[in-house]
This record gives C-alpha cells, sequence and structure tokens, in this order.
C-alpha cells in the first residue's frame, strides 16, 4: 500500500522473544502485532481473523507463510497479503512488512484491513435504505 | 436481550405462520446434484414444464426490441411485437438451425437470420424467404415460423412456459401475487444484472439461500444486523419463504448492545434517524425505524400503505420454486435465478439482480447493462462471497464416495420442501399433457 510506505518501522520485540514455528502477540501502539516465527523468517500480521474478529495466536503456522486461526480453522497466506485460502474467512488478514536488524524486530503498522461497513454492501450498487 | 415482536395483522402480504407439512426427515439423496440422468428428468418433468423468470419487461420497452437468454440447452428470443405485447420464442431458425440473434439486447423491425437472411416478423411469423422459388419442397410459412413459446408478465418480468399446455402463470404463482404485489416490482429499477458461472448444482445454489443455519458461521458480521435465530419459516404448496428480522441483532450475541452497530447505523442516518438516539436501546431500533418510516413516508417519496410493520425493517425471502431466491424489502430487492447448465450436473449460472424502489416522482434509469463472468474473478460483496465460497466445495464433496446425502436440520426445512416440490413434478403430480 503506496500510502503506508514511508510509515517508519516501529520496535516490537527481540526475535528471541518468538520461539521458532511459534507466534507471539505483542501490543504496540494500540495494535495487537502477532509476531510469527516461521522457519522462512519473520513474519507479522495484526492479531485478528477477520472472520469472527478474535485472536490468531496460538494458531499453527504451516509451510513458509501459512497462519492457521486456532478458533475456526481460516487459513491465511502471510506471503501473499495476507489472502484468505480457506473458509469460513473470506477477508484477509493485515499483513505489517518486517524488519529485523541486530535481532530486535521491527514493523510498519500499516492501516488495517477491514470489511464493509455493511457487509451486505455490493460493489457497484447504491442501496437507498 | 433483544426480543423480536412480530405483527399479528397484515395488510395484504399474511404474516401469520403456515402450517409446517410432515416432510419426514429422510436423507435427500446426492444423486439428485450429481447425476445427468436426474438432470435429465428435471429438464423433461420440470423446466420444460413450469414457468420461468426471462428478463424484465423494461428490457424490451419498445416495439422491436428484443432480449435472447437461454434456460438449459435452450436459447430464447423475447421480443416487444407490432402489436406491443411481449412474444417468446425458441431462437433458432428454423432453416439450417442458425440462432436468429446472437446478440443479448438488441432492436430490430423483423427477426432476420444472419446466415441466409430468411426473415420472421417480430412475433415469429415467417415472412420472406430468399430465393423462395428454389425450395422445391416448398416453404409453408405456417409451419417455417419460429416456434413460440406462452409468455405472461407479473411483477414487471417476462415469465415463459416451455410446455404449450401449462396452467396459467397465475396459477403456477399460487400464493406469490397476494404476497408480493404490495412491493411493486413493476415500478422498481434493476441497478444490477449480473451472471455468475458457478462450478456447482444449480440447487446447490438455490439451498444456500434456502437456510439460516450458516449465518453463525459463514457471515458473523451478519449478527449484529439481523435476528437469524427467531425467523419464521412458512412453507405453501410449491413455493416457501422466510421472514428474517432486520435492523436488529442476534441473540446469539450473547449479550445486550450499547454502540449502534455501523450497518444499523447506515441506513438509520439514510433517512434522517440519528443513531446516537439509541445508545443502550440497540433493541428499540427496529420497531421505531418501522414507527418512523410510517411517520415519514411522504418526505420520504414513499407509499407504505400496502405494507405491515415488519415489512418495513424485515426481509420476507421467498423462495418462488424451484429456483428464484428474493431477498424483499420495502424499498428494494434482490433476485438470484438459479438456471441449470446445458448439460452439466456440476455447472449452473447464477444470475444476480438488484431493483430499487425509487422515490415516487423519481424516473427509473435504464435496467443495468448485463455483464457475464466466472466465480472467483470479481466480489459480490461481501455476504455473497462468504455465501458462494463454499459451494463448488459442496459439489466436490456430494460426487464422493464417501458422501450418501443431505442430513438436514429443522433450520434447513425450506430445502426439503423444495425437494418434495421437484419430486412431485419427476413423478408426474403436476403433468399436463393427457
Amino acid at each position: 500500500m503506496s500510502d503506508n510506505s514511508d510509515l517508519e518501522f516501529v520496535f516490537v520485540a527481540r526475535v528471541d522473544d518468538v520461539p521458532a514455528g511459534k507466534n507471539r502477540c505483542f501490543e504496540v501502539e494500540g495494535r495487537g502485532v502477532l509476531l510469527c516465527a516461521f522457519h522462512s523468517g519473520m513474519k507479522a500480521v495484526e492479531n485478528i481473523c477477520p472472520h469472527e474478529k478474535i485472536s490468531l495466536e496460538g494458531g499453527r503456522l504451516r509451510g513458509a507463510g501459512k497462519i492457521v486461526c486456532p478458533h475456526h480453522g481460516s487459513n491465511f497466506d502471510v506471503d501473499d497479503d495476507g489472502k484468505a485460502l480457506g473458509a469460513p474467512a473470506v477477508l484477509p488478514i493485515t499483513v505489517f512488512p518486517v524488519r529485523v536488524e541486530d535481532g530486535n524486530v521491527y514493523v510498519q503498522l500499516v492501516t488495517a484491513k477491514r470489511g464493509p461497513d455493511n457487509p451486505f454492501a455490493i460493489p457497484g450498487v447504491k442501496l437507498n435504505f | 436481550m433483544v426480543a423480536i415482536t412480530r405483527v399479528t395483522e397484515s395488510v395484504q402480504t399474511p404474516a401469520e405462520k403456515a402450517n409446517d407439512p410432515d416432510m419426514g426427515s429422510e436423507i435427500i439423496p446426492k444423486e439428485r446434484y450429481i447425476s445427468k440422468d436426474f438432470m435429465d428428468k428435471e429438464w423433461d418433468k420440470m423446466w420444460t414444464k413450469i414457468w420461468l423468470v426471462m428478463c424484465r419487461e423494461d428490457q424490451i420497452p419498445e416495439i422491436g426490441d428484443y432480449i435472447t437468454t437461454e434456460i438449459g440447452k435452450e436459447s430464447l428470443l423475447i421480443t416487444r411485437g407490432d402489436d406491443g405485447e411481449v412474444h417468446a420464442m425458441y431462437n433458432v431458425c428454423q432453416h439450417r438451425g442458425n440462432q436468429v440473434k446472437f446478440d443479448k439486447m438488441g432492436s430490430a423491425k423483423t427477426l432476420r437470420c444472419a446466415y441466409h437472411m430468411w426473415e420472421y416478423d417480430l412475433s415469429g411469423k415467417l415472412i420472406t424467404v430468399p430465393d423462395e422459388e428454389d425450395f422445391e419442397q416448398g416453404c409453408d410459412k405456417d409451419k417455417l415460423s419460429l416456434r413460440t413459446v406462452k409468455a405472461d408478465t407479473w411483477g414487471g418480468f417476462v415469465w415463459v412456459s416451455l410446455d404449450p399446455n401449462s396452467v396459467p402463470l397465475t396459477d403456477f404463482l399460487g400464493m406469490v401475487p397476494q404476497h408480493l404485489d404490495p412491493y411493486r416490482f413493476e415500478d422498481m429499477a434493476m441497478v444490477m444484472n449480473q451472471t455468475v458461472e458457478w462450478d456447482c448444482n444449480w440447487k446447490t445454489s438455490v439451498d444456500a439461500f434456502n437456510e439460516v443455519y450458516h449465518v453463525q458461521s459463514i457471515h458473523p458480521e451478519l449478527a449484529y444486523s439481523i435476528d437469524d435465530v427467531d425467523v419464521q419459516i412458512d412453507l405453501y404448496e410449491l413455493h416457501n419463504r422466510y421472514l428474517v428480522p432486520f435492523q436488529t441483532y442476534s441473540p446469539r450475541l450473547g449479550v445486550e448492545l450499547e454502540e449502534v452497530p455501523e450497518a444499523i447505523a447506515m441506513p438509520m442516518q439514510a433517512m434522517g434517524m440519528n443513531p446516537e438516539d439509541y445508545k443502550g436501546k440497540v433493541a428499540d431500533i427496529r420497531v421505531d425505524m418501522q414507527k418512523f418510516k410510517r411517520k415519514n413516508e411522504k418526505s420520504l417519496g414513499r407509499d407504505y400503505s400496502m405494507f405491515n410493520d415488519d415489512q418495513l425493517t424485515d426481509d420476507y425471502h421467498y423462495n418462488i420454486f424451484p429456483n428464484l431466491t428474493l431477498n424483499v424489502h420495502s424499498d428494494n430487492m434482490m433476485l438470484f435465478i438459479q438456471r441449470p447448465h446445458p448439460t452439466d450436473p456440476n455447472k449452473m449460472l447464477f444470475d444476480m439482480q438488484m431493483f430499487v424502489q425509487l422515490p415516487d416522482g423519481t424516473d427509473n434509469p435504464p435496467p443495468a447493462d448485463h455483464e457475464q463472468f466466472k466465480h472467483g474473478e470479481r466480489s459480490l460483496g461481501l455476504v455473497l462471497d462468504q455465501d458462494s465460497v463454499n459451494l463448488p466445495h459442496v459439489q466436490i464433496g456430494l460426487n464422493s464416495d464417501a458422501y450418501d446425502g443431505y442430513h438436514i436440520s429443522g433450520q434447513e426445512r425450506r430445502i426439503r420442501h423444495m425437494h418434495v416440490g421437484l419430486m412431485d413434478y419427476i413423478n408426474g403430480k403436476y403433468a399436463t399433457d393427457a
């Protein structure tokens, strides 16, 4: 997202704070940042599953960048901008760009993705009420 | 806790609960969804016997306007004839079988086949055959006219029946006009007209909208604007409905809402209500909105006199047998037409059409242009994306040797009811031929 590209990277935690293959949530500037210690590297997502808007913490990490919600099993590809890979979620998760320096993990707190205010809204259709 | 009140008396659309017929609880066999043999039976015994929505009357407003559309393997041509009436015919030239028109919509003085210019009038009657003297067998203009099909109109829609002996449309519709005439569909503007190619049986899609059991799992957002528990299900002879309270919230949340959810606040603001007034009183909104709309109908440019109070907020959701799904609201209507694929029981066409009732005195724009695309190529909006995401996977499962058929709940009884009608057709209950 271009409007987020100039965001500064803010410190979240030490790499060592997250065991390999696990994830852990840290609160940064009021946002839940879920650091995911994939074998392919440290990745970060907003700690909200877009299905029921609840925590992803503790969700299983699979492959190079997939995280599975621990509640209802929605599966997201962190490497594909958080795309939902299987129902029940259809909306993506928010992915934070990550930088690791000297064992410190920094992220850009990009704007959260969100669903429509009116779930019934249809692209291109203006409804009265 | 949110508690739903319902009207007990209605104006025209009945509000009372219909009796529940005993339909048993047997498994609904999967073969009905996957078998080519069953699909052929559906064609012979049902699709060619019932009345089908083909288009809107206002898609062919002027003499010579036509549209082409498909049902199963058949292409139909719907015209506005020289007599000003709607005519429907098979879109097949009686010379070499070419489709007389290939375009979705157009306008013509006469219908000329693009291959050898056989010319038919707007009612399908053969007028001229180039080099007619060269046909030693002659060209009998009656026998070689386009084959017509029965057409009629209701609700601003053009309906056809491929069965020359079919019952009249009004008989087929049964209780539907009494229920839905107050909404004046014929006055609504069609603002969206899309066809999406889905990889599932047409019934897999119909079923997806015939139950609210899935709302808690697939649409958690909707707990903040609808009540998916206090749903009244009414099963009539062929058609059915459920009534879903809108502008409220689900008892499944298990809490009293303090803040007015955005999905309720938006329509409130659009009509001039202040969501701030309902902090801590969210459960009052639905009935207060009914009163507000009733009181302010003139300034809103509306006439709600034919509606009961619940109709001013709730979703009156109908299945017009077998393939029409209607989300009916006082000011708009969403229609799904679920069409079978010509040959493959694992595919279908999902027509999604949106209609709005514009304020009195506002001219309707022309009906929306038709667009067609494949599932997933674009979003249909959150709720429909959620509804459709499972369907191709259901269809794959229906084809599995490890699955027998639907084992369904009471909340899903509209599905079973649709199957009763389907099997009645298959078994000849409504047969019209001698």
